[in-house]
């Protein structure tokens, strides 16, 4: 009955490690069936860290981490928009939203101050058949939302300093690899147009030149010339 | 009739450059981790699954899946316990599905008989116990198992394992000896029926 009361006490301190309490001690001292039960807590718990530690130090294959950089290298650029998707859908609405406001008509005030430029969006064809897309420059209020109609609309922003440059569409990505490779000193562009279009160097050879029957006249008798000189 | 884009190749230029450096930047800042915390992921993964290949197997998806997300950690202190969660979530939803489960559970139906080890040393070295501790440990709540697995690796001490997890030491050192008390108590019987032979 007596052993019963530190049956407990017996386990927090194989638990835990520590030192038993005097009171304690005095008991296992006299008592055998407790100074087992210690015993036995006490190697139940080192056979517990014992699995604990085999279980959480297992040895790293040495092919690990070269596999993971291997796998590290095949991703690409993530190309999800790191926006959350809630975001997007709000904006959205709210686009929406601003939209169908800005549909309606607007008042007089609004009319005075906008400056309403009504130019036919496509040029004419050219001699070769080709048309140009021109959009008007914005010069009221609105230029900062018509900036981003533009912008919508694959169409670069008129009022940036950027240069610009026509180009037929297919040819877009190219150019863009291309002025990519140029500002980026670490690359070479001529590697990145030689994946395209391979850059072979050819011997050149130039033709002999023949000269027949060389006349040699003097410029000064010419007409324009002399009265050049004389004034 | 062809239509012309107009374009600005240097702004788009340097839009697709910033791009790609910043890339390459996350992969540097990852990979400089990766030497330190890649052993860290496949330790706690083989501490759930107890097993090379599906350890070797989580841990490498666990580390890709941080690489995916790296920008959204916005604390880098914190990469060292986001990677260990990641991991350890993964590891237990594949512990969950392995088929290999039913095999151990076959093994703990019908264990071998074998001397009764005389040490603590040799009592968790034996295969039967092992079997016993693996199931025990299994049976174990996941934020005790994840504290017990941490604090036992070496070179931890409580004080990381708590900043890894972002819990207080005292959580975690109470944690820790609830664990090991519950693993005692499922062990007991085994003990004890050991000596008994």
């Amino acid at each position: 009955m007596l052993c019963d009361t530190y049956k407990e006490a017996l386990i927090e301190a194989a638990a835990s490690g520590a030192a038993l309490p005097i009171s304690l001690r005095e008991h296992v001292g006299t008592c055998a069936r407790c100074r087992a039960t210690l015993a036995g807590e006490r190697t139940l718990f080192a056979a517990v860290d014992a699995g604990l530690h085999n279980a959480a130090n297992a040895r790293v294959p040495s092919g690990f981490l070269p596999n993971v950089k291997a796998n590290l290298a095949t991703e690409t650029v993530p190309t999800r928009n790191p926006i959350p998707v809630w975001a997007l859908v709000c904006a959205t609405g709210a686009l929406a939203l601003a939209a169908a406001v800005l549909s309606l008509p607007r008042g007089t005030r609004d009319e005075g101050r906008t400056e309403a430029i009504s130019l036919p969006r496509m040029v004419p064809a050219g001699a070769g058949g080709v048309g140009l897309s021109f959009v008007p420059e914005p010069k009221t209020r609105y230029s900062a939302r018509t900036s981003e109609a533009f912008r919508q609309q694959n169409v670069s922003d008129p009022t940036s300093h950027e240069p610009e440059v026509l180009i037929q569409p297919e040819e877009g990505e190219f150019l863009k690899r291309f002025y990519a490779a140029v500002s980026n000193p670490a690359l070479d562009a001529k590697t990145v147009v030689a994946d395209e279009h391979e850059i072979t160097a050819k011997p050149l050879v130039i033709e002999q030149i023949e000269v027949k029957d060389l006349k040699i006249e003097n410029l000064d008798e010419e007409p324009g010339l002399a009265q050049t000189g004389t004034k | 009739m062809q239509e012309l884009v107009l374009i600005q190749p240097i702004r788009a230029a340097e839009e697709q450059w910033s791009r790609e450096a910043a890339h390459a930047a996350k992969r540097r800042d990852f990979e400089e981790r990766l030497a330190e915390c890649g052993p860290l992921a496949y330790r706690v993964a083989r501490g759930v699954l107890r097993n090379d290949a599906d350890a070797e197997d989580v841990a490498q998806e666990g580390l890709l899946r941080a690489y995916r997300r790296f920008d959204r950690l916005r604390d880098a202190q914190r990469f060292r316990g986001w990677l260990v969660r990641i991991v350890f979530r993964l590891a237990l939803d594949r512990a969950r599905t392995a088929k290999r489960r039913e095999v151990r559970e076959t093994e703990w139906a019908q264990p071998t008989r074998r001397p009764a080890p005389a040490t603590a040393e040799e009592l968790a070295a034996s295969s039967e116990f092992q079997g016993h501790f693996d199931r025990a440990l299994d049976e174990l709540p996941e934020k005790l198992r994840l504290v017990l697995l941490l604090a036992a690796m070496e070179g931890h001490t409580l004080e990381e394992v708590a900043a890894m997890l972002g819990l207080p030491v005292g959580t975690v050192k109470s944690r820790l000896f609830a664990g090991r008390k519950k693993l005692a108590e499922k062990l007991q019987c085994y003990v004890t029926r050991t000596k008994k032979r």
